[in-house]
């Protein structure tokens, strides 16, 4: 996009420029001045570079098996009696550092939670633009269409999906492809709301001088639905993202931790949980909580920022 | 050579289990580099006409129910979607009443000049931004290099709609539609928009639809004007004919209710009586009957004909009419002989 008009301004400088463009605007500023959405921001941002970067944040190379040693397992955590400040929040049944294995399986709750946001705002917002621009009778099919996708609850749609998909394609290859499904259900159960904030926003939009004039030079409609519309309905858009990915993350867990989620080979939050759960009563609390915690906070910042967001980008409520 | 040839064109809204005919067997023809002024006011379905020739009636509620818009031999109104989008902006563009509103907010104005370029004539982007700097040098704008990255809320009603002219031209098209481009902003800029599109106009040999109330503006432009009245056109012909000698009574009402510079007498303003028909519900014979001070039976349940009247002109009214001042001020003075009545 930017390549367009690079001539004659070096890269860097522009690059600099939206920097200090950025600072200077009324959201940053609205940052500043709120330390709760300041710290959440920082939290998420400690777990997305904890996420991107597990090999370097993490104490234990978790899938390496020749460097598990039964001797450690079910280790407390280093702080109670027969813990070790080799493993901080304990170890689980095979030895396995607990605080690694968070660390890498929030590199899969958040991937996957990311994505799905990803899929569903992009079905959503392309649904919500033709349902808008055009509206008539490709109005009333795709709203009708988000109508019923609503009376099903996210997680009867991400268990349908997942069965209907592992008896077609059998356990073998669902295996594989465990991750991608379990994005597409998450994707599926959370387009309806970009769809219907979306082709809200496009009715008032399409009815602008400017669409009008967008047509009247004679431009693609595909051209005025993402190039001239789309920037002026997104903004709703980030903010149902930001605490949609709340939603996919726990949904994720909740699909991971009833065994329908990712497999035991990648655990995510959603799974460590699960297998921490089976220790629970037997003392061996650490292997369950400690990822409940984990995933608590991330949610926690996930939707302060959330809620940060929607007021510091609604107008009326300036 | 016609460049533009409208005939019989009816233009209906449906609102509220009602039709409405907002354009009624219009038609206009316009020569390559000739400028037709079209006045009346407000509801008179001027837009409409416009819209109609762009094919951009919102549809539903609007319809084109009849005519023809021959556009360089071809009919704009049965051609293909794909086929009109390549017309519009590269062989007619249009511009409209308020700029304030007519540039996408979020976009920079060098990002809506060039898509216009790159869409049309295929130009590489650096191309494309060269040509949008020369395009707002021509429409008058200083430094248009730094302007084009900045986005229109830097830019006053005056700058926008100089842009918007911009945008027009920039695919030199061979017909400029402008609907109201003078009426939102103040006289002075006015002034200077309306030099800029005739310079341009000469320029580019292009020829020119302008859509306007104000007769000032018509008279200083156009070569040609037509007066439309409750969705008809009521009186056309040549811009110095037409003011000189007025023939459809509502062309004299509505050159008699304006300050005139150029004669000398100081005459009163005088009204028209009346209001405006509703769109919905229009009388049955002549439209302006029923705020005619000429008014005989027929006009009331026969609807005149769109006639030639002397030389290159054209008249909708039952009257041979041949009007003195007195005739258009003294009311039921009977200068008028009704031709058929």
């Amino acid at each position: 996009m930017s390549a367009l008009f690079t001539s004659g301004r070096g890269r860097l400088e522009r690059l600099s420029d939206a920097a200090r463009r950025w600072l200077d605007s009324d959201l940053a500023r609205d940052f500043r001045s709120s330390p709760v959405a300041l710290f959440a921001l920082i939290v998420v941002g400690l777990y997305v570079l904890a996420a991107s970067f597990p090999s370097l944040v993490a104490p234990h190379p978790v899938f390496d098996l020749s460097t598990l040693d039964f001797a450690d397992a079910f280790r407390p955590p280093a702080w109670l009696e027969g813990g070790s400040w080799r493993f901080l929040l304990g170890a689980d049944d095979q030895g396995r550092d607990v605080l690694s294995a968070i660390i890498y399986g929030l590199r899969v709750s958040l991937f996957v939670s990311v994505a799905a946001v990803a899929l569903s705002v992009a079905i959503g917002v392309t649904l919500g633009l033709i349902a808008g621009f055009y509206g008539g009778w490709i109005d009333s099919l795709i709203m009708r269409i988000a109508d019923v996708q609503l009376t099903f609850p996210a997680m009867l749609v991400a268990v349908l999906f997942d069965g209907l998909l592992r008896s077609a394609f059998g356990e073998q290859a669902h295996h594989r492809h465990a991750i991608s499904i379990i994005i597409v259900a998450i994707a599926l159960s959370g387009w309806v709301q970009y769809a219907r904030t979306v082709r809200g926003s496009t009715l008032v939009v399409s009815r602008h001088n400017y669409v009008l004039a967008a047509r009247m030079m004679g431009q693609p409609t595909g051209f005025i639905l993402f190039r001239h519309i789309l920037p002026n309905v997104a903004t709703p858009v980030f903010v149902i993202a930001t605490i949609q990915l709340a939603v996919a993350i726990i949904l994720e867990a909740t699909l991971s931790f009833v065994g329908l989620g990712v497999p035991p080979t990648q655990p995510s939050l959603g799974t460590l949980i699960r297998v921490g759960n089976g220790y629970l009563l037997s003392g061996e609390w650490w292997l369950a909580m400690f990822p409940g915690f984990a995933l608590l906070f991330l949610v926690l910042a996930v939707n302060l920022l959330g809620d940060f967001l929607r007021d510091a980008l609604n107008p009326s409520l300036k | 050579m016609t460049i533009l040839d409208v005939s019989g064109l009816s233009v209906r809204f449906a609102s509220q289990g009602r039709t409405v005919h907002a354009v009624e067997d219009v038609s206009f023809s316009l020569a390559a580099g000739e400028t037709l002024g079209i006045v009346g006011e407000s509801g008179s379905g001027k837009s409409v006409t416009a819209l109609s020739v762009m094919r951009l009636v919102p549809t539903p509620p609007g319809r084109i129910v009849a005519g023809r818009v021959l556009f360089q031999g071809r009919d704009l109104l049965t051609l293909g979607d794909e086929d009109i989008r390549r017309i519009r902006g590269r062989e007619i563009a249009m511009i409209f009443q308020d700029p304030m509103t007519s540039l996408n907010p979020v976009l920079t104005i060098g990002r809506q000049l060039t898509e216009v370029l790159e869409v049309h004539l295929g130009l590489h982007p650096r191309a494309a931004r060269n040509e949008a700097v020369d395009l707002l040098k021509l429409v008058g704008i200083p430094e248009a290099a730094s302007r084009l990255d900045e986005y229109p809320h830097r830019f006053s009603g005056g700058m926008r709609q100089r842009v918007m002219i911009a945008m027009a031209v920039a695919c030199k098209p061979r017909l400029l539609i402008a609907d109201e481009p003078t009426t939102a902003l103040d006289v002075t800029i006015q002034a200077q928009i309306l030099e800029i599109l005739s310079n341009l106009q000469r320029e580019l040999g292009m020829a020119m639809v302008l859509i306007t109330h104000d007769l000032g503006v018509v008279a200083g432009l156009a070569d040609r004007v037509a007066v439309m009245y409750g969705g008809q056109i009521v009186e056309e012909g040549p811009t110095a004919a037409l003011f000189a000698d007025p023939r459809m009574p509502y062309t004299i009402g509505l050159l008699g209710s304006i300050p005139r510079l150029d004669r000398p007498d100081d005459r009163r303003l005088t009204p028209i009586r009346g209001k405006p028909p509703e769109a919905a519900g229009r009388p049955v014979g002549c439209r302006f009957a029923p705020r005619c001070q000429h008014v005989a039976p027929v006009c009331r349940t026969e609807a005149p004909p769109f006639r030639p009247i002397g030389h290159d002109r054209h008249a909708r009214c039952h009257f041979e009419v041949r009007l003195t001042d007195e005739g258009v001020h003294a009311q039921g003075s009977r200068v008028l002989s009704p031709k058929d009545a």
